[in-house]
């Protein structure tokens, strides 16, 4: 069962194409989105949660199209962009309560799932902290739980684990290997150490192309694989040292 | 937690509200030359009041936004299902909920120090309220698209700028755009309705531009609701013509309260400054006994009230105003104004002659003019010294001869001055020797 589908999806940016023609499926889990720098990564993020819109193909969220059901299309995903930042005047409960409204969380329902997202993300005992005074592992876990409030099916994180410490890597490695049980994540990122912890599958992107998509497994030939396991991999495929 | 508290809560508009508001009052309450001698007048007022307290709601509108627009790009416009024009209104609502309580603390002070009656003119006092409506979508406009910390003070002195300077300008278009410009009502009857519906028009394109600004992501959108924004500011143009950018109609002279004054004289006062009759009643007789070189007038109107070249003018009393200092004003009305004969520019005057251009040429007994008030003041103040009497440097020795003449040649100069300033052809009498 897929969550999201991308056929044929073309995007440039002033005659510089981004996306050739992008085909590929989202199930379940969490999917890592691989890719060289400009190899359209961010773009492809940007259709997905709506920021662009298509030029070319299509893009279906279980069964809705981002621009002619804008809306619903919209209710149903969370996004973290990559440079994500919150208003420091507010808490974290309150920031998080706003972006409840924005995501359309209806006003019953709103304390509810501003404390589920909260406690989903281990920022519960931090509700009454100013956004302003946390650390950027807990900014990250902000924008995760802005992105969750409104339980969306499908979530695209773009670069979640960039600029933290490991210790809070590993922490949200965590968070997000334990959304990946019941709905859709993409995770766009550079690191293979988190792609080799979080991920259950792997698109990766090259020349606005699906170069490779595959379950971890498959493209290792290990249950469990390593980030080194998955360097040697990436470097197979796209002849370079390291995903960008 | 609701989301509206969280933005009240939250907003510059807490810090704000107590010096905004004790501002408001400042500009606003009884002052000279902004006095309330009745709701017409004060409606005015009140309109003229906003030019600081716009400029500081706006200022705190485009403080909250560009707060809140650290996300607003990526995050709230482009992938949350909400408009991010939704948030930002949002965000601009303390603003909004300010610039309430300052037109309530703008009312307040004028309706406590009112001194006369009448009603308030409604609909004057509505467009002093849209005018917070429209500064504080200017401000969410400016807090959206101008740097973070740039933006509060350059929409608040932006502002500011414009509605001062704008309403002083020499395009009606702009005066009439600039709706500080209301005029103080002194002898209008009621507002022009169709040049206030060309004011709200005005209004309500400024609100529908800055929309346009604030969906600019979504160029079509935004392009419509720029055009529409364009076409109701054309639609006040019109309307602005139709009212032949007037503002209030005249009252009707048969409205005001006459009666005669034991020395004979006729002394008549709107309805809602009649308070003041019968002081100024005392003050005219004293004026006609005290003055009669100077040719007192037998009747004394205010503005709109009768007015012809024969009559007095007086006006409501401004509180504090001695009668010494009446007395003054009534005399030194004799050589205030050169004569209608000396006019070289036609007037051009709006309903209540607020904005007059007028010019005048010299005439033969003009040098008279500035004797006869040293000497009006000299009269009514004769302990001071010549040089306090404020006389044009190059007739310091005249007025020291005329007040140094014997009082029966004096007297008898000012005889033969006062039709030398009034009229345009008998030159100014020889000094007493």
């Amino acid at each position: 069962m897929f969550t999201v589908r991308v056929e044929g999806l073309g995007h440039s940016y002033r005659g510089r194409r981004a996306l050739e023609s992008v085909d590929t499926a989202l199930p379940v889990g969490v999917t890592a989105l691989l890719g060289p720098n400009g190899a359209g990564k961010s773009t492809l993020l940007g259709v997905l949660s709506g920021m662009l819109t298509p030029q070319r193909g299509r893009v279906e969220l279980n069964g809705l199209d981002p621009v002619r059901d804008r809306r619903r299309y919209r209710e149903s995903l969370g996004f973290l962009p990559q440079r994500f930042t919150a208003p420091g005047h507010l808490s974290v409960a309150e920031f998080v309560t706003v972006s409840a409204w924005w995501r359309r969380v209806p006003r019953a329902e709103r304390k509810e799932a501003v404390r589920w997202a909260l406690e989903a993300t281990g920022l519960g005992e931090r509700a009454r902290s100013r956004v302003g005074q946390l650390s950027g592992g807990m900014v990250r876990r902000v924008g995760i739980a802005q992105a969750l409030v409104n339980a969306p099916p499908v979530l695209l994180l773009d670069e979640p684990t960039v600029g933290l410490d490991p210790r809070q890597r590993n922490a949200l490695r965590g968070v997000i290997t334990e959304l990946g049980r019941e709905r859709t994540v993409l995770l766009s990122t550079h690191l293979t150490e988190d792609v080799a912890a979080v991920a259950d599958r792997v698109v990766v992107l090259d020349e606005g192309r699906v170069s490779t998509e595959s379950t971890l497994a498959d493209l290792t030939g290990k249950a469990d694989p390593t980030a080194s396991d998955l360097d040697e991999v990436y470097e197979r495929l796209l002849g370079v040292g390291q995903p960008a | 937690m609701s989301v509206l508290w969280i933005s009240l809560r939250r907003s510059g508009a807490v810090w704000a509200a107590l010096p905004v508001l004790v501002f408001t009052w400042a500009v606003a309450r009884d002052r000279p030359g902004l006095w309330n001698g009745d709701w017409s007048m004060a409606s005015g007022h009140v309109s003229a009041s906003v030019l600081w307290p716009v400029a500081l709601v706006a200022a705190v509108a485009a403080w909250d936004t560009s707060r809140m627009r650290r996300l607003g790009a990526e995050t709230v416009e482009r992938s949350h299902p909400r408009s991010g024009m939704a948030y930002l209104l949002l965000a601009g609502l303390p603003a909004l909920v300010l610039a309430l309580l300052c037109s309530a603390v703008l009312l307040g002070t004028v309706a406590l120090s009112m001194r006369g009656g009448g009603q308030p003119l409604w609909t004057y006092l509505a467009v002093a309220a849209t005018v917070f409506v429209a500064g504080v979508a200017v401000g969410v406009a400016g807090g959206y698209v101008l740097p973070r910390y740039l933006a509060a003070p350059a929409v608040g002195i932006g502002l500011w700028l414009v509605l001062a300077y704008g309403s002083i300008s020499d395009n009606k278009y702009v005066r009439a755009l600039v709706v500080r410009d209301i005029q103080c009502c002194d002898v209008s009857r009621e507002p022009l309705l169709v040049t206030l519906v060309g004011q709200w028009l005005w209004l309500v394109a400024v609100v529908l531009g800055c929309a346009a600004v604030l969906c600019w992501r979504r160029p079509r959108l935004a392009v419509r609701v720029g055009l529409l924004g364009l076409v109701v500011l054309l639609g006040s143009g019109k309307f602005f013509t139709e009212g032949h950018f007037q503002l209030t109609t005249m009252r009707q002279p048969a409205e005001g309260v006459c009666r005669h004054s034991p020395g004979g004289a006729r002394v008549c006062m709107w309805p809602a400054h009649s308070a003041d009759l019968d002081r100024w009643i005392r003050v005219v007789d004293d004026y006609r006994s005290r003055f009669p070189e100077l040719d007192p007038a037998d009747s004394y109107v205010e503005k709109g009230l009768d007015w012809s070249g024969g009559s007095a003018r007086i006006s409501a009393v401004e509180p504090g105003t001695s009668d010494t200092k009446l007395l003054e004003q009534l005399a030194v009305q004799t050589v205030s104004r050169p004569p209608e004969c000396a006019r070289s520019s036609p007037a051009e005057a709006t309903a209540s002659g607020q904005h007059q251009t007028v010019s005048y040429r010299r005439y033969p007994g003009m040098g008279a003019r500035a004797l006869l008030r040293a000497w009006i003041l000299h009269r009514l103040h004769p302990e001071v010294t010549v040089d306090r009497l404020d006389p044009p440097p190059d007739r310091v020795r005249e007025v020291e001869r005329l007040l140094e003449a014997p009082a029966a040649p004096r007297r008898e100069w000012v005889r033969r001055a006062v039709p030398a300033v009034n009229d345009c052809t008998t030159p100014m009498p020889e000094l007493p020797a």
